[in-house]
């Protein structure tokens, strides 16, 4: 009986941290907009915390420049285990519209995020719907469960 | 303050009563919708598998590069990484032929390790093989549509003529066509 | 001394868990009343068909879930931090405040409220709880601890004052310092909420800042300090510092109920008629802390500590008075 009710409440009460690397802000803007009434992510228990050693959920935003990847790399070491890190928006998955060229890489993007921090999930949009924000939660809780 | 609580108490009782949080992720299942989306939002690319031609021009306008296109023998296939997509449309507003619509799919998110993983949507028309040496040169799609636009558009004096060059040498490729024009004495400079 | 029964001893250890539960679900309760102002839903409380396979049929046991949670974390220990102190902290607020939740009737039936002194005994161990915050707030080595236990020391000085005058005054309405004595007291009088309103408003307002809820949450100020004393804190030792927060609600909504409601009894019936109505005046109570909560932004501390002194120890010295009073001008009431 311990062992399913440690995997269901990993699971019912996710506490997300939000770690801003660089960007234009629209995909933080969408994420608060998830916690706002209209798409009231509450209802699920997950909190939005400021303080990644309370935090299951990292969830990173924007193409992480030169100057801020070694701090994601150490705020991402401070998040307990088990965890599960979201790349949200085109910018963490791929460098998005900073990163046009693959042979030319831009000069100021130190990498998308997964060369910096393993990635469990992605979530692609620019910026993407609070749904699809929703969405990837709820497939990050299915990984947590079994983390 | 103190004629604002009978006006404060009937706001909250209102707020308490009807919620203003849309039904998403729970599944209505009355006919009414999970979320108010309208229908030109930009989502997920969708290409038509009639109207697309494998012209490219979408892959040359993408603002990220996202679009790329790729050959093999017997088809192009042009693939659009959603991971870098920024949802702008100039692939949809450039298409000549209307073939490419984003649709309001939002339901994009996958597990995945990098960016590879992300999804791709694909959509690959046949190749036609070059009339004088047989390497693939245009889809034949393309060549039908390029044939007919022209057939509209033209003035009708060059009408027959234009016809006439465009059965031969659109079947062939770029270098055939270079080394076949001298001696059909279809140069572009010489009038007809 | 007789021994006390095998039902007395259960009862001790029963007691703390009930409380336990109780807490749980006026912590629900918050976060429900509390989303339902803001037009939004709360936690649900029966989950929608479709989502059950993933979230479960109900999230009324919402703060155990997180409890669970996290407990089951790694905690991280900060290297430059005093680790004794920082590990052993959350520990000593866990023993003293379920030692108090032993002492607190749930719904006029406690053995060990019947001990002369229960009430003092209450009182003193809930100062526990701040005193092991502001300590372990200054044991982690980081500048939101500090600031946070900073304040938590200056907020405690503001609301014990009030907490303990009102709580005295009712003890002297009732001439013991004995909870169940007070129960009994009221359960054939009238309650001391009527009889004496000052002491009740004033004790109400120092429960809000007892428990951290606005206007009152400023050692947990989370824009301006990440967590007060809180911050460092992550996994098994946030696990016993939610424990204790969800202890407290229930002690002070029970300390509450006990002096000023007769303790959930209904005159004229039994006693097994105090349980529901027990937990109705529990909710109601939250309910009302709720609604304070919601519609209220965050002093500061200098603010706070003024209004403490202003109003709420005027109330509760008022009460005092009233006390007195009441003890002198109608001796054959008590």
């Amino acid at each position: 009986m311990r062992l399913g009710l440690r995997e269901k409440a990993r699971a019912y009460s996710p506490w997300i941290f939000h770690a801003h690397a660089g960007g234009c802000n629209n995909c933080d803007i969408e994420l608060a907009a998830c916690f706002a009434p209209r798409f009231d992510l509450e209802r699920m228990g997950i909190q939005l915390r400021n303080n990644p050693r309370h935090a299951d959920i990292f969830l990173v935003t924007g193409p992480a420049p030169k100057q801020i990847a070694p701090m994601l790399r150490r705020v991402y070491d401070q998040v307990p285990n088990p965890k599960v890190a979201i790349a949200c928006g085109s910018c963490a998955i791929t460098g998005g519209i900073y990163n046009r060229d693959d042979e030319k890489p831009n000069y100021a993007i130190g990498g998308p995020v997964e060369k910096l921090i393993p990635i469990d999930i992605l979530v692609p949009g620019c910026p993407p719907r609070p749904e699809s924000i929703i969405q990837g939660i709820m497939l990050a809780l299915e990984k947590l469960r079994h983390r | 303050m103190k004629y604002g609580v009978v006006k404060l108490t009937k706001e909250l009782l209102r707020n308490a009563i009807h919620p203003v949080t849309v039904n998403y992720p729970a599944k209505k299942d009355s006919l009414g919708e999970l979320t108010e989306i309208v229908d030109e939002s930009r989502g997920k690319h969708r290409f038509d598998e009639v109207k697309c031609v494998g012209c490219g021009a979408c892959a040359i306008v993408c603002s990220s590069s996202a679009i790329t296109e790729s050959d093999s023998d017997l088809e192009r296939t042009l693939s659009v990484e959603i991971g870098r997509c920024i949802f702008c449309g100039r692939c949809r507003d450039i298409c000549p032929e209307k073939g490419l619509e984003l649709t309001p799919e939002f339901e994009i998110s996958k597990k995945g390790q990098n960016a590879n993983d992300c999804i791709r949507v694909e959509h690959s028309v046949p190749l036609g093989p070059c009339d004088k040496c047989g390497r693939p040169t245009f889809p034949i799609r393309q060549i039908e549509s390029v044939k007919k636009r022209v057939s509209e558009n033209i003035d009708p004096a060059n009408l027959v003529t234009v016809n006439k060059d465009m059965e031969i040498f659109m079947r062939y490729c770029p270098d055939c066509r270079r080394t076949a024009s001298y001696a059909l004495r279809t140069h572009p400079r010489k009038s007809y | 001394m007789e021994l006390p029964s095998t039902i007395s001893i259960a009862s001790i250890v029963f007691l703390p868990i009930v409380s336990f539960f109780l807490g749980i679900i006026y912590g629900y309760e918050i976060r429900k009343v509390s989303a339902r102002l803001q037009s939004r839903r709360g936690p649900w409380l029966l989950v929608p068909k479709s989502l059950r396979g993933t979230l479960g049929v109900t999230r009324l046991f919402q703060p155990l879930y997180d409890i669970i949670k996290l407990l089951c974390k790694e905690s991280l220990i900060p290297s430059t931090s005093t680790k004794g102190l920082f590990r052993s902290a959350p520990y000593i607020a866990l023993t003293c405040v379920i030692v108090a939740a032993a002492f607190t009737p749930v719904a006029t039936y406690s053995y060990l409220a019947s001990f002369e002194l229960s009430l003092v005994v209450i009182l003193y161990l809930l100062l526990g709880v701040p005193f092991a915050f502001i300590l372990g707030g200054a044991a982690s080595a980081s500048p939101w601890g500090v600031v946070g236990s900073q304040r938590e020391a200056e907020l405690m000085l503001a609301y014990e004052t009030p907490l303990v005058i009102a709580a005295f005054s009712i003890a002297t309405m009732a001439d013991s310092l004995s909870v169940q004595k007070i129960i009994d007291v009221q359960a054939t009088r009238l309650p001391f909420l009527l009889l004496n309103p000052l002491s009740a408003v004033a004790f109400l307002v120092a429960i809000i800042g007892k428990l951290h809820l606005k206007p009152f949450d400023v050692p947990e100020a989370e824009v301006e300090i990440v967590a007060g004393p809180a911050t460092e804190y992550g996994g098994r030792l946030l696990a016993i510092i939610e424990i204790v927060k969800t202890f407290l609600m229930a002690i002070c909504v029970g300390l509450f109920i006990a002096l000023f409601l007769a303790g959930g009894s209904v005159p004229g019936y039994e006693k097994l008629f105090s349980i529901p109505t027990f937990l109705l005046e529990g909710l109601l109570i939250v309910l009302v802390m709720t609604l304070i909560h919601t519609l209220n932004p965050r002093f500061r501390i200098d603010q706070a500590l003024i209004w403490y002194v202003r109003v709420p120890t005027i109330l509760a010295i008022s009460g005092l008075v009233w006390a007195y009073a009441f003890r002198h001008f109608f001796p054959a009431f008590i």
